[in-house]
């Protein structure tokens, strides 16, 4: 009975390898009956191998009278086709993937079905949780009115890009984007060679962030250029990319304004020194009139004194000289314009300051010193805005002295380095003091410890020396009065300046 | 009273104001001296010889106001013309009350500055001439003895010898003899100019009491 012999063994065989498979396989008659189940379709469902055949399959596994309306089984044995289908298994919370293949004899007709079901719950899981994120990823791209879009390394061709780019271009280009647009096609031809370089930057030096102005002139943007990479491959270039040009705008307001506050604040200021200025101005004047008067006097006499005569021209020519630098000084102060930064040295802006103040020191009798540490290094600045600074704290002081009797009048000026990089102004006096509560709010605009103050000095000059991108302080000394300071970035060795 | 020139003194703060100021002056043939502040001034004492002070009100240290007072308590004080810039009220009124004998506004003219100057020399001389004058008054007043001086001024009030005899106590007679040594040491001829010396000098009057 050899060939009895290879039967069995062939039906060993052939049921070791029906267990062997890890997804549940199951013969169905056309009944949905199971004729035959394996050992994973057992221990899927928790019962024994045996108990299976002779069992409707919806029975087992839906627990229902008839096959559901997505069942492969169904539609195999209707098309007599494969069939497939997700089908989830509410009693155990677990999604099958079903493949359902008919069985036919050589008539053609079907004899059951090969029901093959795995279990893709996790698979399932993971896809979607990536779906979800993909989604997420979308919505936060969309959620902005920022552009955000990237473009292949090669040619620069659009990948993705938001609604945000979309908008921008179909409002200020009247340009449909598509992907794979390269900027020939999005561009002005003027513009692309500037992005070109953009996006060649980041290639070669990573992330770098840059402001943009459209070649119409028109839009002012704030662009964030990165590499997209996967591993160590560069597969693209991400911009970011904020439309700022409205903020541009009322940051540009807002420093006119700056200016002319501060040229109110200095108008105001020179109003306070008026008859200082007056006297500035008299004392050339006077000695020029006197000097010709003399003049004229010795070219009467006999011999006319020509030599003394000589001396006298070259005095006129000298005071005519200070006097037109007194009112350069005036013009300079009352102009109202915008900042200059040019490099200076502290010390000169604080000899001129005092020498402005010069009448004022004496007739208020001051006494002012003025201590510069030797070697500092030179600031950028605006002359003109740094002397108002200045004026404004030493006017200030010595307002603070006013009832000091004469020889407690003393004002110190100091320049000195505060660090390496930083030189620092104080201007101290001995005056009253700020009160505690006061020291906080003194830089507010509109706040004056003055009964006649406008309390726009010290708010004036915070924002000028903010301008400069240094500091101010107010304390008061451990002695009497109290000490205004501000800090300015020093200069280094001369860089680059990159417009 | 010294036989020198007048001299007038100059103070300024600004060298170059000052030496204009000091060249127009010597032109107008005048002795000049400068000084940078109001304590070189005062150290130089310069009441010592005839002449006047042109004076910058604005200046560091004691400001010209402040010099005024010392200079005007000084033994001779000389004139002042004060320069002062425009506009400078408060200052102005001050000074003409501390008895400023100009006040000029800078820039100033030739035809302002030295006809003031000129003014204030004269007035130098006058009040230099007077002081002296009351100084030889004074002299003569301090040779009366007690009892002529309680006399002078009973005789130029206008009483009689007899009233002044009975008042004092005294014989009409030697009444009438301290009367006769006080208008000789006194130099005066008659009662008017007794008078006018009484008051010069400051003399009360008995009535005024």
């Amino acid at each position: 009975m050899n060939q009895a012999t290879d039967y069995l063994a062939m039906a060993r065989e052939w049921q070791a390898t029906f267990d062997a498979i890890q997804d549940a396989v199951m013969i169905l008659d056309p009944d949905y009956r199971i004729v035959r189940a394996n050992t994973a379709t057992a221990s899927f469902l928790g019962v024994p191998p045996d108990s299976l055949v002779g069992a409707r399959c919806h029975q087992l596994f839906h627990g229902k009278d008839c096959p559901n309306e997505g069942c492969p089984s169904r539609a195999a044995l209707r098309s007599n086709r494969h069939e497939e289908a997700e089908v989830f298994i509410e009693a155990k919370g677990v999604w099958l993937h079903v493949s359902s293949d008919p069985i036919l004899d050589a008539a053609g007709s079907v004899t059951g079905i090969v029901h093959t079901a795995r279990d893709i719950t996790e698979r399932k899981a993971a896809r979607n949780a990536l779906i979800e994120s993909q989604a997420q990823l979308l919505a936060l791209v969309e959620s902005t009115l920022d552009m955000i879009w990237c473009v292949d390394p090669k040619r620069f061709g659009l990948m993705m890009f938001n609604t945000g780019l979309k908008d921008y271009f179909q409002q200020h280009r009247g340009i449909q984007i598509e992907p794979g647009m390269t900027p020939d096609q999005l561009l002005p031809k003027r513009s692309t060679a500037q992005w070109r370089a953009f996006y060649r930057r980041a290639l070669r030096e990573g992330p770098f962030v840059t402001e943009y102005v459209t070649t119409s002139e028109t839009h002012v943007l704030l662009l964030s250029l990165s590499p997209l990479m996967r591993g160590a491959e560069v597969f693209g270039i991400s911009v970011f990319g904020r439309d700022i040009t409205a903020l541009r705008k009322s940051e540009n307001q807002l420093q006119q304004l700056h200016e002319r506050l501060a040229h109110a604040a200095r108008v105001s200021a020179l109003g306070q020194l008026t008859s200082a200025l007056a006297h500035e101005l008299n004392q050339p004047l006077g000695a020029i009139l006197t000097n010709a008067d003399a003049a004229e006097l010795l070219l009467q006499s006999t011999p006319p004194a020509l030599k003394e005569v000589r001396s006298i021209l070259a005095d006129i020519r000298k005071d005519n000289q200070r006097a037109s630098e007194v009112i350069q000084r005036l013009r300079r102060l009352l102009k109202r314009r915008e900042l200059q930064m040019v490099p200076l040295r502290i010390e000169e802006i604080i000899q001129e300051t005092v020498a402005l103040l010069r009448s004022e020191i004496a007739s208020r009798k001051v006494s002012v010193r003025v201590e510069v540490t030797t070697g500092l290094p030179p600031v950028a600045g605006d002359r003109v805005h740094l002397e108002q600074v200045l004026l404004n704290l030493m006017v200030n002081g010595m307002d603070a002295m006013d009832a000091n009797p004469p020889e407690a009048r003393r004002l110190v000026v100091r320049a000195s380095h505060s660090d390496e990089r930083t030189v620092a102004v104080e201007v101290s006096d001995c005056g009253h003091g700020i009160p505690a509560d006061q020291l906080s709010r003194i830089f507010d605009p509109f706040h004056s410890t003055k009964r006649e103050g406008l309390g726009m000095g010290l708010a004036i000059s915070r924002t000028l020396i903010q301008a400069h991108g240094g500091g101010i302080e107010a304390h008061n000394n451990r002695g009497p009065g109290a000490t205004l300071r501000f800090t300015l970035p020093a200069l280094s060795a001369p860089e680059g300046e990159a417009g | 009273m010294k036989e020198t020139r007048p001299v007038v003194h100059v103070v300024d703060d600004d060298v170059s104001f000052r030496t204009a100021v000091l060249r127009l002056l010597r032109a107008a043939g005048h002795e000049t001296r400068g000084y940078g502040s109001a304590a070189e001034l005062l150290a130089a004492e310069p009441g010592q010889s005839p002449g006047c002070i042109v004076l910058d009100v604005r200046m560091p240290g004691a400001s010209g106001l402040d010099l005024q007072k010392a200079l005007a308590a000084a033994e001779e004080p000389l004139p002042i013309v004060f320069l002062t810039g425009h506009g400078d009220i408060p200052a102005t009124v001050q000074a003409m009350k501390a008895g400023a004998v100009d006040f000029l506004t800078k820039p100033v003219e030739r035809g302002v500055l030295l006809p003031a100057v000129e003014g204030a020399l004269a007035r130098d001389v006058r009040a230099r001439t007077e002081r002296t004058r009351l100084r030889e008054l004074r002299a003569r007043y301090d040779t009366l003895t007690p009892r002529e001086a309680e006399v002078l001024p009973l005789v130029v009030s206008g009483l009689l010898n007899k009233q002044i005899a009975a008042g004092l106590g005294l014989a009409e007679r030697t009444v009438k003899a301290h009367r006769a040594r006080v208008m000789e040491k006194m130099r005066v001829e008659s009662l008017a100019d007794l008078v006018r010396m009484a008051s010069q000098l400051g003399l009360q009057k008995p009535g005024d009491r």
